[in-house]
C-alpha cells in the first residue's frame, strides 16, 4: 500500500483519522462511527476511507454469525478455523448431563433443553426472528458462551487484540445485533467492530460484482439482489421456506412413515432433531427439473383419473382438456423419445441407479416401545424432501414414506406426494388467493419474482449471476433445480411477465391459421427473413458475449460462490475496510448510562 | 442423565447483567410465562431487585435486600404469596439460569471483592500455548503464523478423532526398529488409514508430517480461493497504479457501503480516474458455474455408496472445507492448548496463574471456590427415599450439610422460597433450622481428636445428634429448630420437601415439571483477620481494625449467593399417600416459620469490612 495523506481528507466526512501510533498497539483505527447500527445504512458522503490508513490495520478476525452456525476464523485463509453449532447442551448447565434440565423425555424422564415452542427447533437455534417468544437475556447468554468456546478452544488469541468483522444475515434484528456488540465490547473487548452483510461476500466470494444472491438459511430464505457490491436492501425478498423446514418436512415424513394411528405426537418428541438434521445432510438430494417435472406431470395426470403412462400419442388428445402447463413437460417426453443421445443414454443409467438404491437407517426413538427404529427408504424417497420443502405449495399435505406401496417402478412415486386436487391444477399458480404471501411462493417463483421487481439494469445484470448460498444450498441438486425450474418458468411465461399467458400456443396456432389465410406467400417469406435476421443478430450478441467470456444478457447462469465467511477474509485479507467501523470505546461511552 | 442430588451454585453476576439492557428500548419484554428477575430487573429503581451483591457491597440499608423485603411480609398470613416474593425468587427453571448455575468446582473466589466468580466473570489471558497431545509448547509466533493446530506430527482420526499414528505401509518390509516408507497414518480404534483416501496419501518419513501433508492434500477450495484472491489483488493493484491520488479507486472497488467512489468526498479524484479504462473494475475470469451434471454425480455417488461413505454432522465440522464423503476426510491436526491466567472482571486481580511450565500442573495462584465458600450436600434421611421417584404429598427429609473451608466460625442463613418457584406445580420446601453455625475448618488431627472445639461453636440445645431412627420422635420435640448434626466444620441441618402432586408431563410435553430443584439463599458471615494470607490486607489493616471497635484485627465478612438443590423427581401418586386438605398446603410437622427468618444483627452491618 502506498502512503497516502490522511490530511487530504475532506474535514467533513463523517471519519476521521488518529494518526499513526497514537495510542497503545492495536488501538490506532481509522474510521469510526459509534453508530452500531449502521450496517444497513449507507452514507453517501462517506465515499472513501482513506487507503492510508490500511496498512497500519492488523488483520481482523471474521465471525460470522447464523442461526445455526457460528464460524469464525482469521483473515486471508479459505475455511473458517472454527465452526460451532448450536445444540441443546449448550443451553444446558455446565457440569450438569443431560441438557439444561427443563424439557424431559417422556419415557424416560430425561432432562432436556430449555423451554420449548413449535417444532422443538428452538434449542438449536442461537435467535429466532421472532423476538417477541425470545428472551434476549438468554440469547445473549448463548452468545457468550458461543464466542468464550471460540476464543477459548479454536482461536487462541487474546480477544482484546483483533479488530472484529461479523457479517450478519442481509435481515438481522437489530435488538440482537445491540446486544451482540455490547456483550463484546463488554466480555471481549475487541477494539472495533466492522459489521458486513453476508449477501455482499458471497457475491465477492462469488467473484462477482453484482448477484442475485439467494441466500438459503436456516429460518428463512432471502433473495438479495447486489448490484455493483451492495445490497438492494428495497428489493429483498423473504419466504421462510429454509433449512428449518427442509428438516422439519423430514421429520414429520419419517414420523408419518412409523406412526401408530392415532398418535398425536410431534415428530420432535419422537426423532432427535440432530439425528434427523444430520441424515439430511448427509444424505438428502433435489431431483433435476426434468424429472420432477415428470413427476408433476404423473400427478397432474392422476388428478384428471387418467393412466399415469407416458404413451404420447394419447397425451396428444388430452393436450387440449389439459390445458397449459402441461404441455411443456410433453414437448420434453417427446424430445426425450426421439433419439437417445449417449447423454441421455447416461442419464437413464444414472436414473435408473438412483431408483434402485436403498438407504438403511435408524433412529433412536426412545419414546416409542423400542429404542431403535430401522427404516429402509427408497433413495429417491431422500429427495422428496426437498419437493416439500421447497416447490411444492405450503399447503401440500406432508404423506409418508410408507405410503409408497401399490405398484413398482414409475407409479410408486406417486406415494410420496399427493396428488392434488383437479382445482388447484386449474389454478395452476404459485400461490392461493385466501394465503397469499411470499412464504407460499415455491422458491423458483420467488427468485423469478425478485428479478421482476428489481429495476430492469440490476435484472439484466443478475439474470446470469445467481448465487445460491446458505445452509440447504450445499444439498446436491437444489441449485440446479431452482436455476432449472427458474429457466422453465420464463419459458413457460414467455419472458419476464408477472402475466402469465393462458394457452400461448392455441393462440399462435389460431393466429397462424388466420395469418395462412390471410397473407400472401411473399409476405410470409418477408416476415421468416425478419425473424431469421433477427435471431442471427441475437446470435452475434451471443458469440460476442462470449468472446468476452460472459454471458449473454438473459442466459439464466447460476454462479458457485465459497460462501460469506470466506468473502470476508478475501475482504479483510485485502485491507479493505468497511467504512463504518464500531470503536469500542465509543460504543461504550454511548451505551452505559 | 444426571444423578441425583446435585448442587449448583448461582454466579452472582446473574444479577448484574441484565443492567445492560436499560438502555435498550427496543427489547422487548417477554410475554412469556417466566417474567423472571430479569425482566424487572433493567428497571434500577425497583426495590424488590435482589440487589444483594450491590446492596452488601455498597452498604446500602439493609430494606432493599431480600431479607429486608420479607422481613415486611413476615407480618402476613404465612402462606400468602405475593408476587414480590416470586419474583424475588431464583428460579432455576428460567432458562437464562442455566448460564449461570455451575458446580462448585468451576467457581473461582476473588478475595478481594469477596465474591463468587464464575468462567464468564473472569477475564483471561494467555500464558502459554502447546499442544496436548506431544506437550510441546508452541511459541506465540508460531500461533500466529501457523494457527491453532499442532504443526509437528499430532493428528487425529477424522472418522473417530483417535490420534493417528504413523505405521509403514508394508509392514513385513524392514526392521521394525528402523522401519522404511512410505508410512501411513493409521487410526488404531477405527483403523481408518490415509490409505483409504482417495488418492490415498503416502508419507516418505514419519516425521514432520504437517509439512508434508500440506503438500500433498490440498483441495480445489484452496484452488479457487487462491484464485479470487489473486483476482482481487491484481484489481487492487490495478487501481492503485492508477490513481495513487484517489483514494476513490479503492472504495470504488469494494466500497461496500459508499457511493460508487463518486461520491462527493472524492469528486477531484475520481473525476480524474474515471477517464482511465482500468478503473472499471472486472469480475473474476469464468467464475464457477453451478453444474447439473457435476450434482446429479453426486447425488448418483451417494446412491451408489450408501449412507456409510458420507459423513456425519461432526465429522464434517471439524474439515475445513466440509467433505461430503469419507474418503475426502483429511487427518485434522491436534488444536492446541492454552494455559490461561485469570482476573476477575471487577477489580482485576488474578485469581488463578499456572506455571508457564507446559509439563507442570500447578498454578502459582489458584483461588477457588472450593476454599472460600461453605459447600453444601444434600443426603436422604430416610433410606426409603428413592431419588428418581419421590412421592407426592409425603414429606421427605433431607439432611443438608454445610461445610466449612475456612479456617474462622461461619454463621450460616439459609433461606429458600416456601414453594419452588417457576412451576405451577410447587412443591413446599422447609428448612428446619435456616441459621445456625458451621466451625472452623482446623488442620489436622490433633484438634480432629479433640471435641471441645466445635461444642465451644454450638450455639445452643443439641450437641448430641439423635440417630435417624428417633427422628419422628424428635421432631416433636419444640426445640426442633436446632441444628440435627454438628461436628467438627460441618453442620448438618433437615430439610423438608413436600412435592404435590404432578401430572405426567407427557401431557405437557413442554418442560420436565416432576424434576424438582430447590433454590437456596445461602448468606454467610464471618469474621476474619485481616491479614490471614493476602498482602493487600497487611496495608489496610490498622483502619479497618479501628472501624471493628476493639476486636483485633478482625473484619466481618459476608457475602451470600443462590444456589440450587437438585432433589430429586417427583413420581406417580402413591395410593394412601394424600393430600390432608386440598389446595391448603399440608402443615410441616413443626411450625416454626422458615421463610424469613429473623435478620441477624450482624445483617445490618454492610457487608465486606466495616467502614468507618
Amino acid at each position: 500500500m502506498s502512503s497516502r495523506d490522511p490530511t487530504k481528507l475532506s474535514p467533513n466526512t463523517p471519519y476521521k483519522l488518529s494518526s499513526t501510533g497514537s495510542s497503545a498497539a492495536g488501538h490506532h483505527r481509522s474510521s469510526l462511527s459509534a453508530n452500531p447500527t449502521a450496517p444497513q445504512s449507507r452514507f453517501s458522503a462517506s465515499s472513501f476511507s482513506s487507503p492510508g490508513s490500511l496498512h497500519q490495520v492488523d488483520e481482523p478476525l471474521i465471525f460470522e454469525l447464523g442461526t445455526r452456525f457460528f464460524r469464525a476464523g482469521f483473515s486471508n485463509e479459505s475455511a473458517p478455523r472454527c465452526k460451532i453449532g448450536i445444540t441443546p447442551e449448550m443451553y444446558g448447565r455446565v457440569g450438569l448431563k443431560g441438557r439444561g434440565g427443563t424439557r424431559m423425555n417422556r419415557r424416560t424422564g430425561e432432562a432436556a433443553g430449555p423451554r420449548i415452542r413449535n417444532t422443538g427447533s428452538e434449542e438449536w437455534e442461537l435467535w429466532t426472528n421472532d423476538l417477541r417468544l425470545k428472551d434476549l437475556g438468554v440469547v445473549e447468554d448463548l452468545m457468550e458462551r458461543v464466542l468464550r468456546e471460540a476464543y477459548n478452544k479454536y482461536l487462541l488469541i487474546e480477544s482484546k487484540s483483533k479488530r472484529l468483522l461479523i457479517i450478519l444475515p442481509p435481515v438481522f434484528p437489530i435488538a440482537i445485533q445491540n446486544t451482540l456488540s455490547h456483550l463484546l465490547f463488554l466480555h471481549f473487548q475487541p477494539p472495533a467492530i466492522t459489521y458486513l452483510s453476508s449477501p455482499v461476500l458471497s457475491c465477492l466470494a462469488a467473484g462477482l460484482r453484482s448477484a442475485l444472491v439467494v441466500d438459503i438459511g436456516w429460518q428463512e430464505t432471502t433473495i438479495t439482489p447486489v448490484y455493483e457490491l451492495r445490497p438492494l436492501t428495497s428489493y429483498i425478498k423473504f419466504s421462510s421456506r429454509g433449512s428449518k423446514s427442509l428438516v422439519e418436512v423430514f421429520g414429520q415424513l419419517l414420523w408419518n412413515t412409523i406412526k401408530p394411528a392415532g398418535d398425536e405426537e410431534s415428530w420432535w418428541r419422537i426423532f432427535n432433531w440432530g439425528e434427523v438434521e444430520d441424515l439430511l445432510s448427509r444424505f438428502g438430494w433435489c431431483k433435476g427439473s426434468g424429472d420432477a417435472r415428470e413427476d408433476a406431470r404423473q400427478r397432474a395426470r392422476m388428478a384428471f383419473g387418467l393412466p399415469a403412462d407416458d404413451e404420447v400419442e394419447e397425451e396428444e388428445e388430452e393436450v387440449e382438456e389439459e390445458g397449459e402447463g402441461i404441455e411443456v413437460y410433453e414437448e420434453k417426453v417427446r424430445k426425450k423419445k426421439g433419439k437417445p443421445s449417449p447423454a441421455d443414454i447416461r442419464a437413464q443409467k444414472r436414473r435408473d441407479t438412483i431408483y434402485d438404491a436403498k438407504v438403511e437407517v435408524e433412529f433412536k426413538t426412545p419414546l416409542l416401545g423400542e429404542r431403535i427404529t430401522k427404516m429402509k427408504l427408497p433413495f429417491e424417497a431422500m429427495s422428496v424432501v426437498a419437493e416439500y420443502a421447497f416447490f411444492l405449495p405450503s399447503w401440500t399435505k406432508v404423506q409418508s414414506f410408507g405410503s409408497k406401496e401399490g405398484g413398482g417402478g414409475g407409479e410408486g412415486r406417486k406415494g410420496y406426494i399427493p396428488i392434488p386436487e383437479v382445482d388447484e391444477l386449474m389454478e395452476g399458480c404459485q400461490g392461493r388467493v385466501e394465503c397469499e404471501d411470499e412464504s407460499e411462493y415455491t422458491l423458483p417463483y420467488l427468485v423469478f419474482l425478485a428479478l421482476l421487481h428489481c429495476p430492469v439494469d440490476v435484472r439484466a445484470t443478475c439474470i446470469p449471476r445467481i448465487v445460491i448460498t446458505g445452509g440447504a444450498a450445499g444439498m446436491p441438486g437444489l441449485k440446479s433445480r431452482i436455476l432449472g425450474d427458474l429457466r422453465e418458468l420464463v419459458e413457460e411465461r414467455g419472458g419476464w411477465e408477472l402475466v402469465k399467458t393462458r394457452n400461448k400456443k392455441g393462440d399462435e396456432r389460431r393466429k397462424e391459421l388466420t395469418e395462412k389465410r390471410e397473407k400472401g406467400e411473399e409476405q410470409k417469406e418477408k416476415e421468416r427473413k425478419e425473424r431469421e435476421m433477427l435471431q442471427s443478430e441475437k446470435d452475434n450478441l451471443r458469440i460476442k458475449y462470449a468472446k468476452f467470456g460472459g454471458v449473454a444478457p438473459g442466459t439464466i447462469r447460476g454462479v458457485e460462490t465459497m460462501g460469506a465467511w470466506v468473502g470476508g477474509s478475501i475482504l479483510s485479507g485485502a485491507r479493505i475496510k468497511g467504512t463504518v467501523e464500531v470503536e469500542r470505546e465509543k460504543f461504550m461511552s454511548t451505551h452505559r448510562a | 442423565m444426571s444423578s441425583f442430588p446435585y448442587i449448583h451454585i448461582s454466579c452472582p453476576c446473574h444479577e448484574d447483567r441484565p443492567q445492560t439492557f436499560t438502555i435498550d428500548s427496543a427489547r422487548p419484554i417477554s410475554p412469556s410465562k417466566s417474567p423472571s428477575k430479569h425482566d424487572f430487573n433493567f428497571l434500577p429503581t425497583d426495590p424488590h431487585t435482589p440487589t444483594k451483591r450491590r446492596t452488601l457491597l455498597g452498604g446500602f440499608t439493609p430494606s432493599v435486600s431480600f431479607d429486608g423485603g420479607n422481613l415486611g411480609l413476615d407480618l402476613d398470613d404465612d402462606e400468602e404469596l405475593t408476587d414480590e416474593d416470586d419474583e424475588n425468587n431464583f428460579d432455576p427453571r428460567d432458562p437464562r439460569s442455566a448460564f449461570s448455575l455451575f458446580p462448585i468446582e468451576n467457581l473461582l473466589y476473588c478475595e478481594d471483592c469477596h465474591q463468587i466468580r464464575c468462567p464468564r466473570c473472569v477475564q483471561e489471558e494467555i500464558v502459554c500455548w502447546y499442544c496436548p497431545s506431544c506437550l510441546f509448547e508452541v511459541p506465540s509466533s508460531t500461533v500466529k503464523s501457523d494457527g491453532n493446530r499442532c504443526t509437528r506430527n499430532c493428528y487425529l482420526c477424522p472418522v473417530c478423532t483417535a490420534l493417528l499414528a504413523v505405521i509403514p505401509v508394508n509392514h513385513s518390509s524392514g526392521h521394525s526398529d528402523h522401519p522404511t516408507g512410505p508410512f501411513n497414518l493409521f487410526c488404531s480404534h477405527c483403523h481408518w488409514t490415509t490409505s483409504d483416501l482417495i488418492p490415498p496419501i503416502q508419507l516418505e518419513k514419519p516425521t514432520s508430517i504437517s509439512a508434508q501433508l500440506s503438500k500433498l492434500t490440498h483441495s480445489p477450495q484452496d484452488t479457487e480461493f487462491i484464485r479470487l484472491k489473486q483476482h482481487y489483488a491484481q484489481q487492487l493493484g490495478n487501481a492503485q497504479e492508477d490513481f495513487t491520488n484517489s483514494p476513490a479507486a479503492l472504495t470504488r472497488l469494494m466500497g461496500l457501503y459508499t457511493g460508487l467512489g463518486s461520491g462527493s468526498g472524492g469528486h477531484g479524484g475520481s473525476r480524474k480516474g474515471r477517464g482511465v479504462k482500468k478503473l472499471e473494475m472486472k469480475e473474476v475470469d469464468r467464475p464457477r458455474e453451478v453444474n447439473e451434471e457435476q450434482e446429479l454425480e453426486i447425488v448418483e455417488r451417494m446412491a451408489v455408496e450408501g449412507l456409510e461413505a458420507t459423513t456425519t454432522a461432526k465429522q464434517r465440522l471439524t474439515q475445513p472445507h466440509e467433505p461430503r464423503f469419507l474418503s475426502d476426510l483429511t487427518p485434522t491436526a491436534v488444536l492446541l492448548r492454552t494455559k490461561r491466567s485469570k482476573r476477575c472482571r471487577a477489580c482485576r486481580h488474578i485469581l488463578v496463574k499456572p506455571e508457564s511450565k507446559v509439563q507442570t500442573t500447578r498454578f502459582r495462584i489458584r483461588l477457588v471456590a472450593l476454599n472460600y465458600i461453605p459447600s453444601l450436600t444434600i443426603k436422604r434421611l430416610d433410606s426409603t427415599i428413592t431419588w428418581n421417584n419421590l412421592t407426592p404429598h409425603k414429606t421427605h427429609r433431607f439432611l443438608l450439610t454445610v461445610t466449612n473451608p475456612l479456617f474462622d466460625p461461619i454463621s450460616v442463613s439459609l433461606l429458600t422460597p416456601r414453594r419452588t418457584p417457576g412451576t405451577a406445580f410447587a412443591s413446599r420446601v422447609t428448612i428446619l433450622c435456616p441459621e445456625f453455625e458451621v466451625g472452623a475448618n482446623t488442620d489436622v488431627w490433633d484438634d480432629a481428636l479433640m471435641s471441645t472445639k466445635p461444642a465451644a461453636a454450638t450455639p445452643s440445645g443439641v450437641s448430641t445428634p439423635p440417630v435417624a431412627g428417633s427422628f419422628a420422635s424428635f421432631s416433636k420435640d419444640p426445640k426442633m429448630s436446632t441444628v440435627y448434626e454438628q461436628k467438627m466444620n460441618y453442620t448438618s441441618v433437615v430439610i423438608e420437601v413436600v412435592p404435590p402432586e404432578i401430572p405426567d408431563t407427557r401431557e405437557t410435553r413442554i418442560r420436565d415439571e416432576r424434576l424438582l430443584e430447590i433454590p437456596i439463599y445461602v448468606r454467610v458471615e464471618f469474621e476474619a483477620e485481616v491479614d490471614r494470607d493476602d498482602e493487600e490486607g497487611g496495608g489496610g489493616k490498622p483502619s479497618h481494625s479501628g472501624a471493628s471497635g476493639g476486636a483485633v484485627q478482625r473484619e466481618r465478612v459476608e457475602y451470600s449467593y443462590w444456589c440450587v438443590v437438585g432433589v430429586g423427581r417427583v413420581g406417580d401418586p402413591v395410593e394412601g399417600v394424600v393430600a390432608s386438605e386440598p389446595n391448603t398446603p399440608v402443615r410441616t410437622p413443626v411450625g416454626t416459620p422458615v421463610k424469613a427468618p429473623r435478620t441477624p444483627a450482624a445483617m445490618r452491618t454492610p457487608l465486606r469490612q466495616v467502614r468507618s
